[in-house]
């Protein structure tokens, strides 16, 4: 009998992981601008982010764009470890190769104690735990097809719509109650293209649990319930793909 | 059912644009007016981001370009070996460098690098030595002894070789231009193996 795989995996397929805390209100651009300063030693690099909003005059026939500042993006040199200070807000995020729950969760947590120190917006109310995972699947042969079941317990299930003829991309999202009170999630599996190994499919796994309600004020209540994600989403991502799949990065 | 279709996609990402690529619908002249003046400002907006990247200073452009290398290779890091991502990183920055760069060359594209790490992946070698063409392209070089091996990569994976092999005294040399997937069938007569295998940083599958 082989042996299933088990975390943590030697190769994990874990391309990105964010722990974002969300506040119910804006807090200004000072405000902003001192949680970058006070991250600035971990985190040399700044950028401004912007976003676009086209406006039409339905009866004048013309348009407008407007620009508007909605945050900061930090990055440490290797650009690896990432933070993003929003006006409701603020995430930190990690690239591969990842470094492990603690790790991230005691960035999260140093983040945050400079959030609370420059603003006076402290009650969460929101906390989001996103990892986003990618199967590199290898291609064997030329063409054909690959059978999702395979690979993913998390996968859709179409009608046979083109007789036997295999579907050349996917979609599929959903949000759900988890077995925890409290958290949700939302699971987005999908195609990506393009695939960065050649002679692969890659399949996106994106596990996003969140919580809105009951979030402590407490600081070590706090913590305590952040750190409840971490076996939640390791036992969504587990309940999501198969053995075959977890021979892939181990 | 369930099974999904394997055949390799033309490398280019699908950018959807749906705003500016509908086709204005045909009841009349104001939805004609609204695409033509919503085209009109984006145009511009466009043209003000161009000119503002243009203006960007070297130092910026390069900064910019060594970030997009570091993010493209955190993408696959989980493929490559502990240290090999840092010792990639250094030869980003030493590449890449203000002192070392010449003023009149273009930074290094990121649509370049895609091809260069999708090629590293692929024939799972040694890590390169690395350079860079006057237009953008990443180039990669191995040297055995006095065989060398240089490969320009292109965007959307196409690489263009050059290799000199000394063959019992004989200097040979040969290029050529073809898709990625197909380079190590091209280099095939000249062993392209010798160059890839044997190192200390190999990728490993």
């Amino acid at each position: 009998m082989s042996q299933v795989p088990s975390a943590p995996y030697l190769r994990a397929p874990l391309t990105e992981a964010v722990i974002q805390f969300d506040v119910p209100a804006n807090t200004g651009v000072i405000a902003q601008q001192d949680v970058v300063n006070r991250l600035s030693k971990y985190y040399p690099h700044s950028a401004n982010l912007a976003s676009f909003e086209v406006l039409i005059d339905g009866t004048g026939g013309t348009a407008k764009l407007a620009q508007q500042s909605i945050g900061f993006r930090l990055s440490t040199d290797d650009q690896a470890d990432i933070a993003l200070v929003f006006p409701n807000g603020l995430a930190t995020a990690r690239l591969a190769p990842y470094q492990g729950w603690e790790s991230l969760r005691d960035r999260a947590r140093a983040n945050w104690t400079e959030w609370r120190r420059a603003t006076s917006l402290r009650q969460v109310s929101r906390i989001g735990v996103r990892y986003v995972n990618r199967l590199d699947v290898p291609i064997e042969g030329e063409g054909g097809s690959i059978s999702l079941a395979r690979f993913l317990e998390f996968r859709p299930q179409v009608p046979s719509i083109g007789g036997e003829r295999p579907f050349a991309g996917y979609l599929q999202q959903v949000t759900l109650p988890t077995g925890s009170a409290l958290w949700s999630v939302t699971i987005t599996s999908a195609l990506v293209t393009p695939p960065p190994l050649l002679k692969h499919v890659s399949l996106l796994l994106d596990i996003d649990l969140f919580r809105t309600a009951e979030i402590p004020g407490n600081e070590d209540e706090f913590w305590t319930i952040t750190d409840c994600a971490r076996s939640l989403k390791n036992r969504i991502f587990e309940s999501c793909i198969t053995d075959e799949a977890r021979k892939l990065f181990s | 059912m369930n099974k999904l279709d394997t055949a390799i996609r033309p490398h280019r990402a699908f950018k959807p644009n749906p705003f500016v690529g509908l086709r204005t619908a045909p009841t009349g002249r104001d939805s004609t007016r609204l695409h033509e003046a919503t085209l009109r400002t984006l145009s511009q907006a466009f043209t003000t981001q161009l000119a503002r990247s243009q203006t960007a200073s070297l130092e910026e452009q390069l900064y910019e370009s060594r970030a997009a290398c570091k993010i493209r290779i955190s993408a696959i890091a989980m493929h490559l070996p502990p240290d090999w991502r840092t010792r990639f990183f250094s030869q980003i920055d030493n590449l890449l460098d203000i002192d070392s760069w010449d003023f009149d060359d273009r930074p290094a594209t990121a649509e370049s690098f895609a091809t260069l790490l999708r090629m590293i992946l692929f024939i799972r070698g040694r890590r390169p030595g690395l350079g860079a063409t006057a237009s953008g392209n990443f180039i990669a070089t191995w040297t055995v002894g006095r065989d060398e091996l240089t490969i320009e990569c292109k965007p959307d994976d196409q690489v263009r070789w050059v290799l000199v092999r000394d063959l019992e005294g004989q200097r040979e040399s040969a290029a050529g231009e073809t898709a990625l997937p197909r380079l190590l069938d091209v280099l095939q007569p000249y062993d392209p193996q010798r160059w890839f295998t044997n190192g200390p940083d190999q990728v490993t599958p």
